[in-house]
């Protein structure tokens, strides 16, 4: 049997909250199987708690995403060639 | 190193170049990944003057270990990969250890009965901490909680966007393993920012 088919089995019939919870990565990647993914959007369309779940999950993952640009060191592509020039040679 | 003259001529990376130990293939690799790496070895590390360090010490082992790059992968991704090694040694020599393990992580995962979520909700409102700046500090501090496996794959994947793929050739783990860690760590992470965010 193919892997994946035995993976999604709970979808066969219609996935319960913890089915949908467990493939939220996959839902948001995109790489869920076609099928798969009409199931499991029906559901979260007609699933309360999977509602306010996904939309936590969601706002989490967007945060996260918001985290604060890091600021490159001025002369840092000049130091780590020097770096390099200095200690290529030694080794 | 061995000198060539065409490679400014060339807007990418030339591999071939590379591998063959040519200069200044190295030295526009170095001009051109530096930024996003220094990006993601200052974000496990917290510590600008480290992350220059272990920055540097990249470059040099890459170099060095020129003739182990085995073209499974893109070449930046085993560049990153030495980087990220590098600077988790370095994290964990430092002794800034995470505050939660494996057992808080599981805790903070949603709870089932008969395959429904066992608790509810309440809506969120990100906006209750008006300022992006202080939604950001909270979220970071939240992150840096994290477990080191689980921190490193939500700064490659949900904060530096590599993807699921390369996230898993930059830790030698499958792209499931990669899923279900970011999936795990996205959960705890919502868990720890519910008392600031809920309505």
């Amino acid at each position: 049997m193919n892997p994946l088919k035995l993976v999604f089995r709970p979808f066969m019939r219609g996935p319960s909250c913890e089915d949908v919870n467990r493939f939220l990565c996959e839902y948001m990647e995109g790489t869920l199987p076609e099928k798969t993914r009409a199931k499991f959007q029906a559901h979260l369309s007609n699933c309360s708690a999977c509602i306010s779940y996904f939309e936590q999950y969601k706002a989490t993952v967007e945060m996260v995403n918001e985290q604060k640009a890091i600021s490159i060191p001025d002369q840092l592509v000049e130091r780590t060639l020097d770096f390099l020039k200095a200690n290529i040679h030694r080794n | 190193m061995k000198q060539s003259s065409d490679l400014s001529k060339k807007p990418g990376i030339d591999i071939e170049a590379l591998l063959k130990g040519d200069q200044r293939a190295f030295e526009h690799l170095v001009v051109s990944e530096s930024p996003r790496l220094f990006r993601v070895i200052m974000r496990i590390l917290n510590d600008e003057a480290e992350a220059e360090n272990v920055l540097q010490e990249t470059f040099l082992q890459a170099y060095l270990g020129l003739d182990t790059f085995r073209k499974e992968s893109k070449f930046t991704t085993w560049l990153y990969a030495i980087g990220i090694n590098l600077a988790r040694a370095s994290f964990r020599k430092s002794k800034r250890l995470s505050s939660l393990d494996e057992h808080d992580i599981d805790r903070m995962q949603p709870t089932f009965s008969r395959g429904m979520f066992s608790q509810t909700f309440e809506q969120w409102n990100p906006q209750q901490l008006a300022e992006k700046s202080e939604r950001q500090r909270v979220v970071h501090d939240a992150i840096d909680q994290l477990p080191d496996d689980y921190r490193t794959v939500v700064i490659l994947r949900d904060i530096e966007e590599h993807s699921t793929d390369d996230v898993s050739k930059m830790l030698d783990i499958s792209g499931g393993a990669v899923r279900v860690r970011l999936h795990r760590a996205r959960q705890a992470l919502r868990s720890m920012l519910e008392t600031h965010f809920r309505d």
